[in-house]
This record gives structure tokens, sequence and C-alpha cells, in this order.
């Protein structure tokens, strides 16, 4: 459907549009005419990514404005947004013509996810896929191999640099399979192609931290112009991204790890000195003349920039003293020195950055200034000493980045050096953090860079807090609710048993046998009234651990099997990816599955039980922070003395953010319908409930609150008897649910004639 | 007089039917069965006929039960027998309902026949003609469970073999197709794997001594050689030719007690010490491997090992390595263990693949059991594409993005074509076709080229507006029209209702069965008569009588039927069974004839030997 609002003409790739959907993007349209920033929060299983993407879409067809950045938290989240996307970009070449409605929108990842060469491709990790990559596409290594045909090179980056700029990818929507089919077709190297398609896309779809993590964003994001609108969905959870974006920790054995990398890079220069010292003065030239020079290395060869510092500082020359290499890494070589010597602590210490600058300036005189610049040191270094293999110098990055946060933020951060982990006291595991505690930090180059930042989410609650987490003004903050032609949200909280005790996973109840025996009771109740899918999420994964080991054990665990089939969440990506992989096929064939899961986990940040996948989501307990953490008390304390926000509400919002995270992924849309089960009494306090986004408190009715799992088990009945009846889709007269063209149009006539 | 079939121990729950347990023997015979208590002071003897018995039911839980009804639910009075095992009971069980199913075969089309003198002897269903019949237990069960789900074909059964028209065999021998096609044995559902972990055993202990049993069926076995394909695989290679089977499984069993008891290190100690142990305690590399190929099949919209690939907080040293949120307490210890979830895991995903091995529970012994598995896993491998596996992968990524709620409706609810005449139909089609003079003529019987003549007409009226050559005189436009208008709605009204119509359904329910039963055993009098002839022996002209009995029989009923009808229903009624009584005739005449050749053959002394000229009449359907 095509519709106007204010004035601009919008493409829905649908015949009807939800009243909050067209509401959101009138919200979000004044936010991008007054070109500030934006906070909105909407329901689940209202559409937010089409609606999004089809306002800005639409906005950049009538208005000259930059590239959509639309960041997602995960691949498969951007898989489905380009999917989206390229039914919108059907829809609107269908109705404008091919030629009025062409764009370019593609999705960018790292080279394991985008490589094509035969045997590149097939390596395991990352790390190792970025090293083979290098081994075959760095300048020097290419230019060896001109001479020596045996030297391998990876014919697709060769094609694709013979190319120069006529290698362009023709307008349309690319997902990352696109674009390997793509450069597979072409013989091109899909990642490079998509590198350097990006300053032509009006699209760009990639991770939070292409954008947020100063090390990747200084080479992908940076030809971003300013006009650009930046979104960040599902963005709930930014405030954690950010921080873990700017946190470095050093353990024992990156520090052996690092030594080992001088060592290595000593030998390196060795070498040169003695075969071609020439290539080594040409660093120090390049270094007196300053940082900004970098820009002039080839493609493929820069790998890792660093935005973080101000332009005025690029420009500046590295300071004399880490010029030289030798120098550079007798540099390091004190610095490594002087962390392991603080790692032998026997206590737990904590500082600031500049109380660590003053201590590391007695007794190494290693000064903040050159610490500033050890990142693109290294880097530097790296390329001039043609180290192709660079997973092996990860280590060595790692002590470098520390060294340039240290030298760079002097406030927002915490040094803290654990020498246990506080839960298992016995096992010796000490590790340096280098904490930041101001989510701001990450994020501020971002709202200052850009135009248009939308951050969205399902769970924004409490709405107000998000400005001051990350210390911006938006233009527009909003949260919808729902319109709903039916309940088909039934949420939940239970408090007792079936034999009336309270059922809790407060530290003191959690490993009673009979909280345990109810939680079980309360899920095999459930699988037999349920049908299709059912999803459990837990508190942590020694809690779940736990938790199935002793229901394996009181034989409940196998009469759940009687029912449904078990899959269960592990610490293992693979053998998750593929356990849930078998939970929705075992759903689709109609044998019903239970899903267990980790509130925090991987699976809950991104992973959909909509529709038949998840009729029903029992959340065990609350999900609180280990409160007792030293890094987590760092970031209260200050939480407390910049934004005054207290303790106990961070530790219960971030506990309910989470829950209902968990639960709002059992819908889709209003054809959907899930129920939810809070099962800990201390859902019923009202502190609790009242965090708890809207959407799921206008459905939480009273009798509702306060169950026990018979009671439960009934409401339960009735709703998924209540929920097969058929019922009307477009809901009637105001409390419309479904808005077709011509009740827009309707719409528009009588505004303008109020106007 | 009956011999006794089968002899049993069981238990005779007294006449309340809810115990207590009397243990006795039970005997059964083809027409009665008996009880003997073991102690004879607890209860007498029982002795009853299997006629007085409805219906029987059997219990499906732990206890063999089997309850013979003397009503037709399982509360009425009756008999409740406990036995020792379910061999037993179902032994009796099919007995039992061997009998009850003759039984109602007998009763249900001919009610005069549960009178004593018959019930003596209901159940021997041969008739003195076909004494020679000889058929196995299979192929009377067989048909009995056929009769018993059809009911047309019980009471023709009744009204037929019953009433010794025919023979046993000489009914069903024009019925072998119905019988070989059981369709119960028919393209069935296939059955999945069961859901319960056989593969995880659990020891027993007798608790006296320190002894563990563990007890392994074939079933468990095939499991764990799904689950564990390692297993699977050291079975392979080293039994019989290294160690015995007995002996793989001991160790299996140690290495599994060890680790259910959580004895982690001592289980390594002892795969440090022997390498066959190691395989059961070490990572599968198998499943590892698949694990690998199938991850690039999942759908890209749960795939969370991508993102591994993307984002940078992999790395080490990046992020926050230990906060309130984070619990990589195993990434510390570096080697995984195994664990419950593990298997749990891999279990459901097996069950979900669920490919039962067809005869296994005959297969006694484990190799039988892998070699069979390794057979069916090659099997496997052959028949996967990759192609067709990444068609799937983008189409399910679809369905995970469509928002359907938000489309329209896709098309008008639509009532499917059904042509019940199919020759009806094509006939009037063609007929259309060949009638239709094109689109000048508006009357022709296809209603939508009538419409879209009109549009046209209507189009053109718009675009060149009233000129006189092309316009109509009001009166017969007005014509057309209505009959247009009624044309249309008329066919519209009964379109596809024309083929249902037929006289049949306009008759009152029992009439209309009546007919249909008369009719169809008409056809098979009709039928078995035809074949008869010629008559070149005794038993077939014997034969040839008795089935012209019957039929004259059937003449006088059908004519009552006739004549009994209500005024409204008769002409409808006579004209059904016209073709019958034609038929009928024909066939008398030809036995007359028949008859009276033979009379002045046998009286020329000249051997029968012409060829019957008419052929078996056409029957026509009703």
């Amino acid at each position: 459907m095509k519709f106007k609002i204010e004035g601009l003409t919008v493409y829905f790739p649908y015949e009807f549009i939800y009243p909050e959907q067209y509401q959101y993007m009138v919200e979000l349209k004044r936010a991008l005419d007054a070109k500030g920033h934006c906070l909105l929060e909407m329901p689940t299983g209202t559409g937010k990514t089409i609606t999004l993407l089809s306002l800005i879409t639409s906005y950049q067809l009538a208005n000259p404005v930059g590239k959509l950045v639309y960041c997602t938290r995960t691949v498969h989240e951007m898989e489905k947004v380009l999917d989206e996307l390229r039914r919108l970009h059907a829809y609107q070449e269908k109705e404008i013509g091919k030629e009025a409605a062409k764009i370019l929108a593609l999705g960018l990842s790292s080279r394991k996810n985008m490589c094509v060469h035969p045997e590149i491709s097939g390596e395991g990790s990352r790390e190792s896929v970025d090293a083979g990559c290098r081994k075959l596409t760095a300048s020097w290594v290419r230019i060896a191999a001109v001479d020596n045909p045996n030297i391998k090179t990876c014919d697709f980056f060769e094609n694709y640099e013979k190319k120069g700029a006529d290698a362009l990818l023709p307008p349309g929507v690319y997902t990352l399979h696109d674009m390997r089919s793509f450069g597979r077709e072409k013989g091109w190297c899909p990642y490079f192609l998509a590198r350097h398609m990006i300053q032509f896309a009006n699209v760009v779809v990639y991770n939070y931290q292409y954008l947020l993590d100063p090390k990747v964003s200084g080479i992908i994001s940076r030809e971003m112009e300013k006009e650009c609108i930046v979104v960040f969905d599902e963005a709930h959870n930014i405030d954690n991204v950010c921080i873990e974006a700017l946190s470095v920790n050093i353990r024992q054995q990156t520090l052996e790890g690092a030594t080992r990398n001088l060592g290595k890079i000593s030998q390196v220069i060795e070498k040169f000195k003695a075969t071609d010292a020439n290539r080594l003065r040409e660093e120090y030239n390049r270094l007196v003349e300053g940082l900004a020079q970098r820009g002039n290395l080839p493609v493929a060869d820069n790998w890792l920039a660093n935005p973080v510092l101000p332009d005025d500082i690029l420009r500046e020359a590295v300071p004399g003293n880490i010029r030289r290499a030798e120098h550079f890494v007798a540099f390091l070589k004190r610095l490594v020195q002087y962390i392991k010597g603080r790692l032998l602590t026997e206590v737990v210490e904590s500082e600031g950055p500049l109380s660590f600058l003053n201590s590391l300036n007695k007794e190494c005189s290693i000064d903040q200034k050159a610490l500033k610049f050890c990142y693109d040191r290294l880097q530097s270094l790296l390329t001039t000493l043609e180290i192709t293999d660079t997973d092996e110098f990860l280590y060595i990055q790692s002590i470098c980045d520390f060294a340039t946060l240290v030298g760079t933020y002097q406030r927002g951060f915490a040094i803290i050096i654990e020498p246990y982990d506080d839960r298992m006291p016995n096992i010796p595991d000490p590790v340096l953090q280098l904490s930041c505690l101001d989510a701001s930090l990450a994020i501020r180059p971002v709202f200052e860079r850009f135009q248009s930042v939308v951050i969205t989410s399902g769970t924004l609650s409490p709405i107000d807090l998000y400005p001051r987490l990350l210390n911006f003004n938006p233009v527009i903050f909003k949260s919808f609710t729902m319109t709903l032609t039916r309940d088909c949200l039934c949420p939940m909280i239970l408090t007792r048993g079936s034999d009336q005790l309270p059922v809790s996973t407060k530290f003191d109840m959690r490993s009673d046998p009979g909280v345990v025996r109810n939680y079980g009771r309360l899920l095999l109740e459930m699988v037999a009234a349920v049908p299709d899918g059912v999803v459990c999420f837990f508190v942590s994964y020694s809690y779940m651990d736990g938790i199935i080991n002793s229901w394996n054990e009181m034989g409940i665990l196998q009469e759940v099997m009687q029912h449904k089939l078990v899959f269960i969440e592990t610490q293992d990506v693979v053998e998750t990816t593929l356990a849930l992989d078998n939970y929705r096929r075992a759903c689709d064939c109609g044998r019903g599955a239970v899903f267990f899961s980790v509130a925090r986990g991987k699976v809950a940040e991104g992973i959909d039980f909509d529709r038949h996948y998840g009729r029903l989501v029992i959340m065990y307990g609350i999900p609180f922070q280990y409160t007792l953490s030293r890094i987590l008390r760092a970031r209260l304390e200050y939480l407390r003395e910049t934004f005054q926000i207290k303790e106990g509400d961070f530790l219960t919002f971030d506990a309910v953010r989470q829950a209902a995270q968990c639960v709002g992924r059992v819908i889709r849309s209003k054809a959907d319908y899930g129920m939810m089960i809070f099962a800990d009494k201390r859902y019923n306090r009202h502190d609790k409930r009242s965090k708890l986004p809207g959407w799921i408190q206008t459905h939480l009715r009273d009798a509702h609150l306060n169950l026990s799992t018979d009671m439960s088990l009934h409401i339960a009945r009735e709703f998924l008897r209540k929920m097969a009846q058929p019922y009307d889709k477009k809901g009637q007269g105001t409390n419309a649910t479904l808005l077709s063209q011509a009740d827009l149009e309707k719409m528009e006539q009588m505004e303008n004639m109020q106007a | 007089m009956d011999s006794t079939v089968l002899t049993v121990k069981a238990k005779y729950m007294g006449p309340s039917k809810k115990g207590p347990a009397m243990p006795g023997i039970l005997t059964m015979s083809e027409t009665r069965f008996k009880w003997v208590p073991a102690d004879a002071s607890v209860s007498g003897p029982l002795d009853v006929e299997f006629s007085v018995i409805k219906a029987h039911f059997f219990s499906k839980g732990k206890k063999a039960l089997l309850n013979l009804s003397k009503g037709a639910d399982a509360k009425a009075e009756g008999f409740v027998f406990e036995y020792d095992d379910f061999k037993d009971r179902d032994a009796c069980r099919d007995h039992v309902a061997k009998i009850l199913g003759k039984q109602n075969s007998a009763g249900g089309g001919v009610p005069a026949a549960a009178t004593a003198g018959q019930a003596a002897k209901p159940n021997v269903p041969m008739t003195p003609g076909a004494q020679s019949d000889q058929f196995d237990l299979a192929e009377m069960e067989r048909r009995l469970k056929l009769l018993q789900t059809d009911s047309e074909l019980q009471k023709l059964h009744s009204q037929l073999v019953m009433g010794q028209v025919l023979s046993e065999a000489e009914f069903w021998s024009a019925r072998k197709h119905m019988l070989d096609e059981d369709p119960t044995r028919g393209p069935k559902q296939k059955t999945g794997l069961k859901t319960a972990m056989l593969a995880d055993v659990r020891p027993l202990t007798d608790g006296r001594t320190n002894k563990v049993t563990f007890n392994l069926t074939p079933e468990i076995i095939h499991q764990i050689f799904t689950e564990k394909p390692a297993v699977h695989r050291a079975f392979l290679l080293n039994v019989p030719t290294k160690m015995s089977d007995v002996d793989f499984w001991t160790k299996y069993c140690r290495a599994e007690y060890l680790y259910r008891t959580k004895n982690q290190a001592a289980a390594a100690a002892e795969a440090a010490d022997d390498e066959d142990l190691a395989v059961f305690t070490a990572e599968d590399d198998i499943i590892q491997s698949e694990a690998r190929r199938k991850i690039r099949k999942v759908d890209p919209s749960l795939d969370m090992a991508a993102d591994v690939g993307d984002d940078y907080t992999h790395l080490p040293g990046h992020g926050i390595y230990r906060d309130g949120t984070k619990e990589d307490v195993e990434y510390n210890t570096g080697a995984k263990v195994r664990s419950i979830m593990n298997d749990i895991n891999r279990h459901a995903a097996v069950v979900l693949e669920g490919r039962p091995l067809d005869g296994l529970s005959g297969a006694e012994d484990t190799a039988t059991v892998a070699h069979a598995l390794a057979l069916a896993q090659q099997a496997q491998a052959v028949s996967e594409k990759a192609e067709d596996a990444e068609q799937k992968r983008l189409e399910r990524l679809r369905s995970m993005t469509v928002n359907e709620d938000l489309m329209g409706p896709q098309e008008a609810p639509h009532v499917p074509l059904c042509i019940q005449d199919p020759r009806k139909y094509f006939d009037s089609q063609a007929a259309g076709v060949a009638g239709d003079a094109g689109p000048a003529a508006p009357t022709s019987s296809d209603p939508a080229e009538a419409l879209d003549f009109f549009h046209e007409q209507m189009a053109a009226w718009k675009k060149n507006g009233l000129q006189d050559s092309s316009f109509m005189a009001p009166a017969v436009a007005l014509k057309v029209m209505t009959d247009l208008t009624r044309e249309i709605s008329g066919t519209k009204f009964t379109l596809g209702r024309t083929a249902e119509k037929n006289v049949l359904d306009s008759l009152p329910k029992p009439v209309k069965d009546d007919l249909l039963q008369q009719s169809a055993v008409v056809h098979e009098l009709l039928r078995h008569f035809w074949v008869c002839y010629p008559l070149t022996s005794k038993i077939l002209l014997e034969k040839a009588n008795r089935l012209k009995e019957a039929m004259s029989q059937i003449y006088t009923r059908l004519q009552n039927t006739k004549e009994s009808a209500s005024a409204e229903l008769r002409h409808q009624i006579s004209q059904l069974v016209q073709p019958m009584f034609q038929a009928l005739d024909a066939a008398f005449t030809h036995y007359e004839e028949d008859t009276q050749r033979r009379a002045t053959k046998t009286a020329q002394k000249q051997a029968p030997g012409q060829v019957n000229g008419s052929n078996v009449p056409k029957l026509v359907a009703v």
C-alpha cells in the first residue's frame, strides 16, 4: 500500500498496516525532519523492522539524505532485515518503476562469513580466516608473487583488484548469501567488494560493533557522511554493548602470548635490519610526519584504525621514544613486565586510570602520551614488518588496546585486578580488567557524527533512563502500546507451586528441592496442556545445569519427554544452533518440543519463538546480575555518582528488561498468540512488576497475579481454547487494529479538514 | 463335541470383576470357555458359552486383563481374567475376537439366527457342499476383519452364506482383491522413534552385593549406536575380531557407570589405561564432523554460529572478562566435559531424524543391529541433496520474515470442483462448445461468455456514445436481459447439483437402504449364477439350482417391495427395480432353456457341450 504522512509518500509492502506502525512512522518522520536523534519503544509483534525500513527508504526517495546504516546485534537478524528489505524493494519497483526505485543495499560481515576462497573459507575461526586472507592478499605478498609464481595469491582478490574502479555491484538488495553467490559468479572477492561498495550503498546493514567499537569502526565506517540515518535495532542492551566495546581484559595467557609476540617481533626487526634497513627508516620518517599518512596504505593492509583519537592527534607526530621499532618493542616489554607484576597480587585492587598511570610512570617511566599512540604504532610496525599471520599477534594487540584506552580516557574507566573469581576462590585466575563504566563514551562519536540516530526496541522501559545512560538528547522519545483485536498475550505471575509453597530463584531458595520440584511440576503440567513449542528461560547457565540434573534424577525430565522432545542451549554455539534448528523442525512436524535457554544468553538475545515455535514461555526466576561482581559494583557506583541512578533501581531495571526480552520473543504479529509465565514470587511485588514494559503490564490482569501451578494451568487451558476460535481480524471502528489504504486516506482527509 | 483350542493359566476376578483374583486354569474351545479354579474351595468352576458374550475388552496398562462382557460396554456383567503375561492374554484375546466376530456377523443381518438351536453352532461357516474348503487362520482373520469394517459386505455375507445359498469359498472367490489390499497393511504412517531416553541405561543393584546390572535390549543398543556413533564404529571394528560381544558391552557399561557416579577422574584414569575404553569417554569426532556438515544447512535466521565469526567480542582480551552477567567457568578449564545436556540434545536430534530399523524386534544379537544401522546410514548419505537443502534454507528464512497478518486476503474462498459423473460432465461441455455460435449469440448456454459479450457491448457503447445503428430495440434488449438473468441464476442454482439429484435420493432412507441391499444381493446372485454355466458337473448344477431358488425368492421379495411402496414412491421404485427384474428374467429364461435343452439332450443321450451363446448381461448400475 501507498500513503502519505505529512506530505511524504510512504511505500509499505503489505495491504494492511497496524495503527501503531503508522504512529511509529509519524514520529520517526518528525525526528528525521528535525535532524535529531530519537528513542522509540514499540512492542514486539508489531513489525518494527519493516516499519523502519519502509519509512526511511521512502524518506530517502523524497529527500536528499545520506545512507541508512542499520545496525543489528546478530548476523541472523541482519539476514532477516535484508530479506524484508528485498520484499519492500520489490514492492517499490512495482509502484514507481525500476529506475526510480533503484537502491543498493548490502550486509557486511567479517571475512569468515563472506569469504568464498575454497580453502580459506573452510577455516574454523574468524581469526584464522582473517589471517589466511591476509597471507594471500597483503600487498607485499602480491608484489613478491609477481616475481615468484610459487607464492600463492587469492584469485578472487586479484580479479577484483584488476577490475579496479569498474568492479561494481549492480543495484539491488544483497544478503550475505547473495554477496557470496555474486562473488563466486564474477570471481570477485565479496568481502572487499562489499567494503568498497559501502560508500555507494543506500542501505548498509551490519553489526553494532562496526559502528561502536573503535577498533572496527575506523576502517569500516570512516567514509559515512554526516547525513546518514543510523538505526540501532533491538537496542535495549546497547549500554552493555558500548561498555564491552571499550573494555579490555588482560590475563596470564595474554601476557605470556604478548611476550612471545614481542620476541618474534624483535627477531623480525633484526632480520630486517640485516636485509632491508631502508624499510624501517622509511617507517620512521612516516611516523615523524604524523599518523594521518596511514590512509595511503593499500586497502588490504589497512585493517584496524583508531577513531577514538581526535583528528588533531592523528596529525600529530608519534612521540620520539617509540618511533624507532626496537625502542617501541622495548617500551612494550616494560609495559608487559609491569602488568605481570601487578597480576601477582593476592588481594583485589581497584583504581582509576589516573593512579594507574601515575604508578606506571613512577615504576617504568612510561608516560601517558606514548601510551595513547601504542595502538597505531603497533599497526604501523606490523605492516612495516610484513607480518601476515595476525591471529598470532592478538595478545600484543590486546595490550596495545589497553594502553591506548588508559592513555586516552581519564574518566569513566576503572582498573580492577582480581586474583580469582569470587564464585570459585580456590582456582587462581588473575585478571586485570580495564572496565568502561560509562556507556556514553563509546556511543558519543556516533551521536556527534551522524545527523539522526534512531534507537529502538521492544523493551526500552523505563524509557527516560536511556537518554541518561547514553548521555544524549533525543528530539523524540516515545513508547507505543499495542492495539489488539483479541487478548492474544497472556502474561501470568506464578508465585506458588502446586503445593502452595512459594517459588523463587532467590539465592537462599534456589537449591531447595521443593522449589526445584515445583518448577519441574509446572513444566510438566504445561507441556501436557500446551501444544507445539514451549520455551523455558533460566537465570544462568549454572542454575540451568543444576536444575536439569536434578530434574533428571527426579525423573521429571523423563516425564516431560513423554510429551515433548527436549532441547537445551549449551555454551557451544554450534550445538545450540543445531538444537534450535531441530527444535523448529520438531515444532513443524507436530511432535512439539521444549527449549531450555538462559536469560542473557545468545538465544535470548536474538532468536524468535513466534507462532507455533513458542506458545508458552516460562521465565524461571528474575535474571539479576551477579551483584557481588567488582566490575558491576564499580559501575553502579559510577552511575550513582554521575547520573544519580540508584543501585537497586538499576539492578531491577536490568533484570526485568532481560526477562521482558526473553518473553517478548513469543509473538510476532497480532494473529499470533502466546502465554508468558513469570515464575518467581518476587515478580508479584510492585517495584518489579512496574518495570515491565507497558505492553506486558496492560495485559497483566489482576486475576493473573499471585497464581499457583494449578491455577495457571487452568488459565492456560482457557486461553488456548479461546485462541482457537475464529475472530475478526480487522477490529471495529475506533479500535481498529488493521488499517487499509482507504482508512489511511480517510484519516488524512480528516486531518486536512481540521487544519 | 468341540476340541479345546487353548489352555492357559488365568486368574478369575470373581463376579464383581474387581477381585480378589482366584488362580485357575482357563480353557477355550470354539464355542465355549471353561475355567477351573486351582483351589476348589474358593469358587466353583465356570463353563460359559461364547454366545452369551457380547463384547470383549482388554487392558493396555501394567496388568494383563481380559474382560468378557455380556453387555455392550465394559461395565456390564461378565467375566474378567487376569493373566500372568501378555502373551497368554493376547492369545486368548485373539481367539475370543475371532469367535465374537463370527458371532456378530452371523447375528447382525439375520436377527433370527440368535435362536437357541442355531447358537449351538453358528460358527461353523462351512456349508455341506464345501466341506473340503481348507483355509488357514490368517485368511480367516482377514475375512473377518473385512466383514467387520464393511457393513454392507457383512449383510450380503450373512444373507448369502449364512442363508446357505453360497459357500464361504464361493463368496470370497470373487473378492480376493479385497483381501489382498488389507487396509491395515497399506501405506501406513511410519512410526517414529520413541522419545524415551533408552540409551540412558540406569544400573540396577541387588542391594546385597556391590554388583550392578545393566539390562540392554536390541532397542536400547540401537539407540546407543545412533546417539553415539563412535561406539558404533568401535563395535564394528572390534567385535568379534578383537573382543567378544559381551566384553564390549561390559566395557561400555563400566564407562557408563563411572560417568554416572560422577567419577570423572576415575573414568579418565581407566580410559588412559585402556584405549578401547577411551572411545566411550572421549568426545565424539563423528558427531563433531556431522555438526559441521549440518551447520551449513541451518536456517540463516537462527544461525548463531555465524555471529561468532562476525562481531569482535569473541576476541581474547576484548570486553569484560568476569562480570555479573557472564559465567565462562567452563571456558577456563578448557576441555569440554560431557554433560547431560549434550546427551539430551543429541538424543532429541536422533529421535527427530527418527529412522527405526525394520525388523529390529527380531534381531537378537547386537551385531545384526550394528550392521543394519551401518547400512541404513549409508543409504541415507546417498539420498541427501545439497541444492534442495539450500532452497529449503531460503524458504524458511522467508517464512520467518513475512507477516501474513498484514497481507490482504490471498484469494477468495472457493468450492473445489467435484465432478461426480465425469462422462456426463464432459459430454455437456462438448455439447456447449459445439452448439456455441460465437459471441454474437447472447442466448448461448455459457453465461460467462454472454456476460463478456454484454460487457463488450457496454464498453463500445460508452466509447462511441449512442448510435442508432448499434442500438437495440428496448423490447429486444429487455427480453435478452431477462433471459440472460434467468439463465445465469438458473445455472448458478443447478450447477453441480444435477449429478446428485437422482431418483434414489428422493426415497426415504429405509426404503433406499433396502433397495440397495437387495440390488447388491441380486447382483451377487446373478454373478454366481452366470459363472456356473455351462453346467459341466453335478456340483455346478446343484449350485445353479440353489441360486435359482434364491433368485426366485428375491424376485418375489422385490415384487413385494414394489407393491407395498406408497403411491407416490411406486413409480420411482419400479423404475429402479426394473433393470433388476430384467436381469433376473433373463437369468430365469436362460435357466429354463438350459434345463429344457439338457432334458432333451439326456433324452437323446448326447453329451452336453454346447457353448452358451449369451454373455453375462451387463448389470445396470443404480
